[in-house]
């Protein structure tokens, strides 16, 4: 079969597993997937509620210049969609329709009624002054049947956030969207919003801000710019190609390899994952860009007039190979699922990339060398190596070098996040980086440590260091103190109402239902259970969100209010064991960093064994100055990232593997011994596959999305620091 | 026309407009007015701002043993709406402005000393009773007619500088809770404005009644 055979049926092949691969794909943009295991509960906590909470699922709707009026019909028609749970400020009217029942139906136990006279006088004179107010029928009804108002109180308290009268600033009122999705459900929060901006559209000036809007808004702008970003260097790609070989079918020959690598790999991930993530897909094709430098060679060495052996060539990028095949396989080691994918992806891909650059390149008869020819011994040069890694390691020793905090690597302008905080604190919204953990072996004993956490909290509501809290124990007490209360309704629940009563304004004979109720409860008690409050479609999700099992643990969570100082509550806190402040932002940064050192200990291991594998292969001082080269490069490439960027993401030391993988491939042809006829052809090729690589990557950091600017910046600079170290330095001693 | 006999002529007044009649068959002092005059005075009436008045609110309800009353001090302000300080019996304050109202009550602290300030705010709905009425009187201190006629069937009686406006609601389940309304002043003052409900024997199963007197314009300093 000649080689126009099979690069025909390479490409066919090509096609035709693309098409399975894209039929069997299931895509995730879930980013716990890529986080490390947990090892405490905090961590546990972050990667199970990423996505959701106060942080992810608040929209803030500004509208200008209009009226109260015209923001409740607003808020109405939000509220009829079935993806928000709510719209704050919602309404706080005496009014029994907005109770759910099962809060009505054990509202004795959801509250305590005053236990003496005087404190049934000050209940009964806010009644009074309520009545003076408005006298509605239903108003009417409601104090009758609960004068203490029990259950309008615990809808209250749990809709933390409803209360804040702070909902219009400057002539703009601010509407609070609290939606059902979770974060990582891209779609369905991008049908979400584009519902809510139809709604504003007749509203001038009107804006959404908030986590789910900038997400959505950046998926565009990032799908949009990696397409243009991607089509750039393609294109300018494919000019370079056309201009080295001036042959369709050799560019042809050069793609086909590393299409075929990325598709396998996509049809390996589909078979062994049930889903794929988005990262894994950005980075993985990332990372095979060295599979491009395969062809490359063979294409440039097979050229009319070349010495070089296709056995020798291919001796020199079995080493590479291999190598950069051991440190993608470091990732399948990793732990995380999401790195694990990458790596089955790129270890996948590279082998493809491999056996179909060695099946439809053409086998070439090289060229005998001139008589007069010379081989070349390789003088290396160890003192450019060494310099370069010295300045590199002082600039790093100077700076910041890993950079842990995940919120650098958004692109959303600092100016709106900045606004984004201010809102937040202004409208009183739940804290998104503190939030109050309370652990324990049983619901109930959650529960209870729950109360105490609360009661300790109060003093801070009290004084304003919190402005409200949201937790289960406002809408589910422990059943310890649902009883307490029922005992009470039972001793003396009554009495002190009638003594109250009689010195008040109100009429004793409009209270006899309440009595009659009253008395039923302490005789029947019906305590509230966690089961008919999820059951209840106002109250469940919000339930489960706040209180739930975890393994063999429950786990009940207190969302902070309008928080001014942190180590306030940490104090407090501190007086009840099974409580805990959780940072969420600390939290997400200790998790990166264990994350770091795991990801860097087996890529670690990964270059002790490259560097046995080279040793087999040559003398160890090669083997040193190979290592040398590789590992300056990728030390410059590490300081002008802390220089520029402020320190080294996650996704920065994949891009560093790169480095590794490409400049190890540059070194290894430039220190192998040649005739002077090779040079030639070992120039170009390698001087091709670094411009191929920079032209790329160069293109990639003029993005403005962080995380594409960082990468391109720091291969960029690998792989001109590489190639510059592989070319010259060392040199060239004649033998004979 | 003797004194005594002044409050039957009104009650009559009062049942015939309440029952659509705008033309009062009784020869009496105050005219009634036509829709267009009635649409006139609302919008001439204009009530100044800055001007502070002490009130005095009773009402009866059937969950009251007998009559309760609170009394403080209202203000119109141009940029907050109206204000009511409640001074007696217990402190709150009230605003009103742009349909929505908020109420600020002083509450003891449960577990600490002192007292903190809390604030219910309430946007008003026009299908709640208690929230008609004062849509109906934000409306007339705004002379917002619009308002008025959307809700209300609108009459009112003349004398000189003497005015009563009466609204009946319009939706016939507000009706059965308020059966009138009736806002009463001089020439631009607003001195009386009451919410009944019939008991169905001639008396009153529910009332509010406000009084209003002037204390003194606010001045720009204050």
């Amino acid at each position: 079969m000649s080689t126009a055979q099979r690069t025909f049926l390479v490409a066919v092949l090509t096609c035709f597993v693309g098409v399975a691969a894209g039929l069997r794909l299931n895509m995730s943009y879930d980013l716990a997937a890529f986080l490390p295991p947990p090892t405490t509960a905090a961590q546990t906590l972050l990667t199970q509620r990423l996505g959701q909470g106060p942080g992810a699922q608040l929209i803030f709707v500004e509208i200008p210049g209009v009226g109260n009026e015209q923001v409740a019909e607003l808020a109405a028609t939000l509220r009829s969609h079935s993806h928000i749970r709510r719209v704050l400020p919602e309404e706080q009217t005496l009014n029994p329709s907005a109770i759910p029942a099962v809060v009505w139906q054990h509202r004795w136990v959801l509250g305590d009624l005053p236990n003496s006279p005087e404190g049934w006088q000050t209940v009964l004179e806010q009644r009074t002054d309520d009545l003076m107010f408005a006298a509605d029928d239903d108003t009417l009804a409601l104090i009758a049947a609960d004068p203490a108002l029990l259950s309008i109180s615990a809808i209250s308290r749990f809709a933390a956030g409803a209360q804040m009268p702070n909902f219009n600033r400057d002539d703009r009122h601010y509407l609070l969207v609290e939606t059902a999705l979770p974060g990582y459900e891209l779609n369905q929060q991008t049908e979400l919003i584009g519902h809510i901006r139809s709604i504003l559209a007749p509203y001038p000036g009107a804006a959404l801000l908030g986590s789910p809007v900038y997400a959505v808004d950046l998926q565009d702008d990032v799908r949009n710019e990696a397409t243009l970003f991607s089509l750039l260097a393609g294109v300018a790609l494919l000019l370079l190609m056309i201009y080295r070989f001036r042959s369709a079918y050799r560019v042809l020959g050069v793609a086909l390899p590393l299409a075929a690598g990325g598709v396998a790999g996509l049809l390996t991930l589909t078979l062994v994952f049930s889903e794929v993530h988005g990262i894994t897909l950005a980075f993985g094709f990332t990372l095979m860009g060295v599979a491009i430098d395969y062809p490359l060679h063979l294409y440039t060495h097979a050229e009319p007039g070349n010495v070089s052996e296709r056995r020798t060539i291919w001796k020199v990028l079995r080493l590479g190979i291999a190598s950069t095949l051991l440190a993608y396989g470091a990732f399948i080691f990793s732990g995380t699922p999401g790195l694990q994918q990458l790596g089955v992806f790129a270890f996948t891909g590279i082998v493809v990339a491999v056996l179909v650059a060695a099946w439809i390149t053409p086998t070439w008869q090289s060229s005998a060398p001139p008589k007069e020819a010379t081989t070349h011994t390789q003088t290396l040069r160890f003192w450019p190596p060494l310099t370069v890694l010295a300045v590199a390691v002082a600039l790093l020793a100077s700076n910041p070098i890993f950079n842990d905090n995940l919120a650098s690597l958004t692109p959303v302008d600092p100016q709106l996040l900045q606004r984004d905080a201010a809102l937040r604190r202004d409208l009183g919204v739940a804290d998104i980086r503190y939030l109050l953990s309370v652990h324990a072996d049983s619901q109930q004993a959650a529960l209870e440590a729950t109360e105490q956490t609360l009661l300790a909290l109060t003093p801070l509501l009290e004084s304003g260091v919190l402005s409200g809290v949201q937790s289960i124990s406002q809408i589910l007490p422990s059943l310890r103190t649902q009883q307490s209360r029922q005992a009470h309704l039972q001793t003396n629940g009554l009495e002190h109402f009638a003594a109250a009563l009689s010195n008040s304004l109100l009429n004793p004979a409009a209270f006899k239902s309440f009595e009659q109720a009253l008395l039923s409860q302490s005789d029947a008690p019906d305590l509230l259970e966690l089961e008919e409050l999820r059951n209840d479609p106002q109250l469940g999700s919000v339930v489960d969100t706040l209180l739930f099992e975890d393994g063999h643990a429950w786990v009940s969570l207190i969302f902070l209010h309008g928080l001014l100082d942190p180590a306030a509550v940490t104090e407090l806190s501190a007086q009840i064991p099974a409580a805990e402040l959780v940072d969420l932002k600390h939290t997400s940064e200790q998790m990166v960093a264990n994350y770091r050192g795991n990801l860097l200990g087996v890529l670690a291991i990964a270059g002790v064994l490259i560097g046995i594998g080279l040793s087999s292969q040559m003398a160890a001082r090669r083997v040193i100055w190979l290592l040398a080269n590789t590992t300056a490069a990728v030390a410059c490439a590490a300081a002008g990232s802390t220089l520029w960027q402020g320190g080294l993401s996650l996704f920065d030391l994949m891009a560093l593997t790169l480095v590794a993988g490409l400049g190890l491939d540059y070194a290894l042809f430039y220190a192998r011994e040649r005739h002077a006829g090779e040079n030639q052809a070992t120039a170009s090729a390698v001087m091709l596959c670094a411009l191929s690589s920079l032209i790329v990557f160069g293109i990639l950091s003029l993005s403005s999305i962080p995380v594409l600017h960082g990468i391109g910046t720091t291969v960029s600079i690998g792989v001109a620091t590489a190639y510059l170290l592989a070319r010259w330095g060392r040199y060239a001693n004649t033998d004979h | 026309m003797p004194v005594k006999v002044l409050p039957l002529k009104w009650l009559c007044v009062v049942v015939l407009s309440s029952l659509g009649i705008t033309n009062a068959a009784v020869s009496d002092p105050s005219s009634p007015l036509s829709e267009a005059q009635v649409r006139e005075l609302v919008g001439s009436l204009s009530f100044p701002d800055e001007v502070e008045v002490a009130f005095e609110q009773s009402q009866l309800n059937p969950l009251f043993k007998r009559v309760s009353t609170q009394s403080g001090v209202m203000l119109k302000s141009a940029t907050q709406g109206l204000v009511m300080q409640v001074t007696h019996p217990r402190a709150e304050r009230r605003v009103l402005h742009d349909g929505a109202v908020s109420l600020t009550r002083q509450v003891r602290n449960r577990h600490t000393p002192g007292e903190r300030s809390v604030t219910r705010r309430m946007q008003l709905d026009p299908s709640r009773a208690s929230h008609l009425v004062l849509l109906a009187l934000e409306a007339l201190l705004e002379s917002d007619q619009d308002v008025l006629f959307a809700h209300f069937e609108v009459s009112a009686l003349r004398n000189s500088d003497r005015w009563e406006v009466q609204l009946v609601p319009l939706s016939p389940a507000l009706k059965q809770q308020i059966s009138r309304l009736r806002f009463h002043g001089e020439d631009r003052q607003l001195t009386r404005f009451r919410s009944e409900r019939d008991d169905g024997k001639g008396g009153y199963s529910h009332y509010l009644e406000v009084r209003l007197q002037t204390i003194q314009p606010v001045s720009a300093e204050a």
